[in-house]
């Protein structure tokens, strides 16, 4: 079993030798996937068939939750990788143990690590940097493209907008026990809501942190934005409606409150163009938007 | 062999035959296809492919080494606690050891970044963690010894109440390291409080080896010293034994290996009271057999959990903190019930 | 020989015995009595080295004050009122602790040294088993074992045995055994020591007695000299009916009520 397994390791590198270089492009490297934002590019390149693993931040698409789990992005295990046979490694710069990533690193197996930054150039960088590894560079330059004009015409939307008329948005990560944990400067939401047009009325609160009830009043949100919360019944606009200080913002007396999918609005992947436009839209409904330029 | 009949040789070396068995098992068994009869043909010069020998070297061996060394460490830390407090379920947690490394990890994952920086050296977050616990260990355990110590006696029922303050008091600076924390943060700290293997390196395993040997080595002199204490403080004096002496030095090797065991590896709960209770319903309570015992037994169960920690869910891998509290909780509550019907009591 | 040049013990502030002098010899039982708080057991904890004290008290020759846990424990063994035990030992392996010297490293010869002595406190065959399950009674007779052990193999020249109320809870039959075991101890030239508080059993097995009352000895001497009616009202409290036979072990019998007030 082993020796037929080296023999096959001999026989690909002999051929490696032979053959020019890029002969090898009709059967892709096996690849593990770390880091949900990289998964959802790599599928929406077309890639998911050369995936044999994925670590459990990668749930998007779906069908990615059929692979091998090699653990938490924080917390790989590095034989568990290996034990999947890659023959690349796809990695968000946030992939843990340190001493698992120096494994695999040193285990001879292509480590990319894709950087990360939290803007519109990044997730463009981001798609670029994946599509190279992936040699999708044409697929590549097609999504960045596309994610490109959808940001374009959010920004366009959102340069229309005078600032005094920017809506106040609340970003509400969750409601339990009814303290509201909302997402203050420097996180997704943040940079979502003011590519799309609007101002986040918790920015000064840094990361997500629960926000006081007397300070919600004061803030005085025009939107409210949750995720959908799914199974979660502490989610709902009744909720929202129900609750001390929310119930008494002007989003929830007018019920403004708009629910996202919350892999959509967490993470800053190639949806993010689609993200953006679907807040614009909910955000300004085409009725109030005013005279288009 | 001890007056009572006890085959001590017989009994250790039972134990080192089961940490071979576990040892081999830890190295042949995983989620990459090395099996123990590969490793076996391997020894005999059937040479090993690069990957495998990256994963034997590199991944298994270390983590071998280094779960061998923080169990023993662990279980050497309960027998003396256990020794000292004359309770069968007292664990390092007591002098406040593991609640203070604790501490300490939370605050370098939470901080470290801002903290690096200032140091009068490079470190990295992981390092600064391992740096943090050991030292938050050893305050800890300075603080509630100075709480405990007067009039040159260390009044362990002092101790005690100490240690809920301080129990309390680190359980507030985590909730409130807690509410600045990122998310990635919280995901390391919850995975650190969970206790893991997975960051065994050799250079963990010789930080490791250089505190727990030691203490491994030096706990069986203290072995007749327990046995006495068992009679009570006044007795072991009347005995012979300089009791405060006694009691220092369990503290201090409890504090320097379970800080070590702990700062290397997290939160990996119940070891130090399974491991002991089990030696002690199987050889009896006589601590020169119980201590050097211990230092073997630990590392055989921890390697053992570690074993079904990565093969249970592989390719990923379950914390190992979990699998050691599934274990030892229902112990504990063995041992709790078995002394309240004896009319025992808990204290 | 135990010598205490003017000794004195306080409780806080307050002086309990104020410069006692006076010499303890080995091969008799000496007990010391006293009603309650007149200091016996902090006298004998003194003497044991577990209690500072002023003046100076020198065991066969060593001062008490100056010496560590390890040589103490050559010189004298003691057996308190109640021992505890945290884990489940054996009878002979609680025995065994009390061995010092060479015979704690020597297990065969040391395993053989406790079955006699088990076997001499009517413990025969009790050696494995686990000493929590043993009776009152029992289990203080394994501990008398345990530091007979522990004063045969001690180097003190002559070993002593410090018994603090070494009986209490023990029924008759028992209370006799034990201080007989004592008084063998004495025979073969040992000194002991013992804090009691039946004065009937203390005039059984003492040759000597010591009385303290208010901050000093009241009296000292053998039961049959010190033992008086004028003692026992003024000491103890209470009027007795004392038998004067056999002349040097007095009987009593406590005939009238007590009377506590006078303390």
């Amino acid at each position: 079993m082993a020796a037929a397994r080296s023999l096959r390791h001999l026989a690909a590198a002999l051929l490696a030798l032979i053959l020019p270089a890029g002969a090898q492009a009709d059967a892709p490297p096996r690849t593990v996937v770390l880091g949900g934002t990289l998964a959802e590019i790599i599928a929406a390149l077309g890639a998911e068939d050369q995936l044999v693993g994925r670590d459990a931040t990668s749930s998007w698409p779906e069908s990615l939750l059929a692979l091998p789990d090699v653990g938490y992005l924080r917390a790989v295990s590095a034989e568990g990788v290996l034990s999947l046979e890659p023959e690349l490694i796809i990695a968000d710069p946030g992939a843990g143990p340190e001493a698992a990533v120096d494994v695999l690193r040193a285990s001879g197996v292509p480590y990319v690590t894709v950087p990360y930054e939290r803007s519109a150039e990044g997730v463009i960088d981001k798609i670029t940097a994946t599509a190279a590894a992936l040699h999708r560079e044409a697929e590549g330059a097609a999504l960045a493209a596309r994610v490109r004009s959808q940001i374009d015409e959010a920004a366009a939307r959102a340069a229309a907008i005078p600032e005094d008329a920017r809506r106040g948005v609340l970003f509400v990560m969750s409601l339990q026990g009814g303290a509201v944990m909302v997402g203050g400067g420097g996180t997704t939401p943040d940079s979502l809501i003011t590519m799309a047009g609007a101002r986040n009325v918790a920015a000064a609160i840094d990361g997500y942190k629960v926000m006081t009830d007397e300070a919600i009043i004061a803030a005085a949100p025009d939107v409210i934005l949750m995720t959908d919360g799914g199974m979660d019944a502490a989610m709902s606009a009744a909720a929202i409606r129900a609750h001390p200080a929310l119930g008494h913002t002007p989003a929830a007396e007018r019920g403004d409150i708009v629910m996202i999918d919350g892999l959509m609005v967490l993470g800053f992947g190639p949806r993010v163009g689609d993200a953006v436009l679907f807040l614009n839209d909910a955000f300004y409904p085409a009725a109030d938007r005013g005279p288009q330029p | 062999m001890t007056p009572a009949g006890v085959p001590t040789g017989r009994a250790l070396a039972v134990l080192a035959g089961l940490a071979l068995l576990v040892a081999l098992a830890a190295l042949g068994i995983g989620a990459t296809r090395l099996g123990p009869w590969r490793l076996l043909a391997a020894i005999w010069g059937d040479g090993l492919s690069a990957q495998e020998r990256l994963v034997l070297f590199n991944l298994r061996l270390p983590r071998l080494v280094l779960g061998m060394l923080a169990g023993g460490a662990l279980a050497v830390s309960g027998a003396l606690m256990q020794a000292l407090f004359r309770n069968p379920l007292a664990d390092p947690g007591i002098i406040g050891v593991s609640p203070g490394a604790a501490l300490g990890a939370v605050i370098a994952i939470v901080l470290g970044g801002a903290v690096a920086p200032f140091l009068p050296f490079a470190l990295s977050i992981p390092a600064l963690t391992i740096l943090f616990a050991f030292a938050g260990g050893w305050l800890a355990v300075a603080l509630l010894s100075r709480v405990a110590f007067r009039a040159g006696r260390t009044d362990i029922a002092s101790m005690l109440l100490a240690g809920i303050a301080l129990a309390a008091l680190t359980g507030a600076a985590t909730g409130l390291l807690i509410t600045v924390a990122d998310d990635q943060q919280l995901r390391d700290m919850n995975y650190w409080a969970m206790g893991s293997l997975a960051g065994a390196t050799w250079a963990r395993v010789g930080m490791a080896a250089a505190v727990i040997v030691p203490v491994m080595a030096l706990a069986p002199l203290l072995a007749r010293g327990m046995n006495a204490l068992a009679l009570g403080e006044a007795a072991a004096h009347h005995m012979g034994f300089r009791v405060e002496a006694l009691k220092r030095r369990a503290i201090l090797l409890t504090a320097a290996a379970t800080g070590a065991a702990v700062a290397l590896t997290g939160g990996i709960g119940f070891v130090g009271i399974i491991v002991p209770h089990l030696l002690r319903q199987a050889l009896g309570p006589d601590h020169r057999l119980i201590l050097p015992g211990a230092a073997l037994a630990g590392g055989v169960l921890l390697v053992a959990a570690d074993v079904a920690a990565r093969s249970l869910m592989a390719p990923a891998e379950i914390p190992i903190g979990i699998l050691t509290a599934l274990i030892g909780a229902p112990v504990f509550l063995h041992i709790l019930l078995r002394r309240m019907a004896a009319g025992g009591g808990i204290a | 020989m135990i010598r205490l040049d003017g000794v004195s013990l306080h409780r806080g502030s307050r002086c309990i015995l104020c410069g006692l002098s006076l010499d303890i010899r080995a091969g008799e039982v000496t007990v010391i009595l006293g009603p309650n708080g007149s200091g016996k057991s902090t006298l004998l904890a003194a003497l044991a080295g577990t209690m500072p004290y002023r003046g100076a008290v020198r065991l066969n020759g060593h001062d008490v004050s100056r010496c560590g846990p390890a040589r103490m424990a050559e010189e004298r063994a003691v057996l308190p009122q109640h021992s505890e035990l945290a884990f489940p030992f054996r009878v002979a392996e609680v025995v065994a602790l009390g061995a010092r010297g060479g015979l704690a490293g020597d297990p065969a010869a040391l395993a053989a040294r406790v079955e006699a002595l088990l076997a001499r406190l009517g413990l025969e065959g009790f050696g494995p088993r686990n000493a929590a399950s043993l009776s009152g009674g029992e289990a203080q007779r394994m501990h008398l074992a345990r530091v007979l052990l522990q004063a045969e193999t001690g180097s003190g020249a002559p070993p002593w045995l410090f018994l603090d109320e070494p009986v209490n809870g023990l029924d008759l039959a028992h209370q006799l055994a034990v201080m007989d075991e004592a008084r063998a101890f004495a025979r073969q030239g040992g000194g002991v020591l013992a804090v009691l508080h039946d004065l009937n059993l203390a005039v059984r097995a003492a040759d000597r007695l010591l009385v303290l009352h208010e901050g000093g000895l009241c009296a000292d001497g053998p039961p049959g000299r010190v033992l008086n009616d004028a003692l026992l009202e003024t000491v103890f409290g209470c009027e007795a009916l004392m038998n004067r036979i056999p002349l040097d072990r007095p009987f009593l019998l406590v005939q009238a009520q007590a009377n506590i007030t006078r303390q």
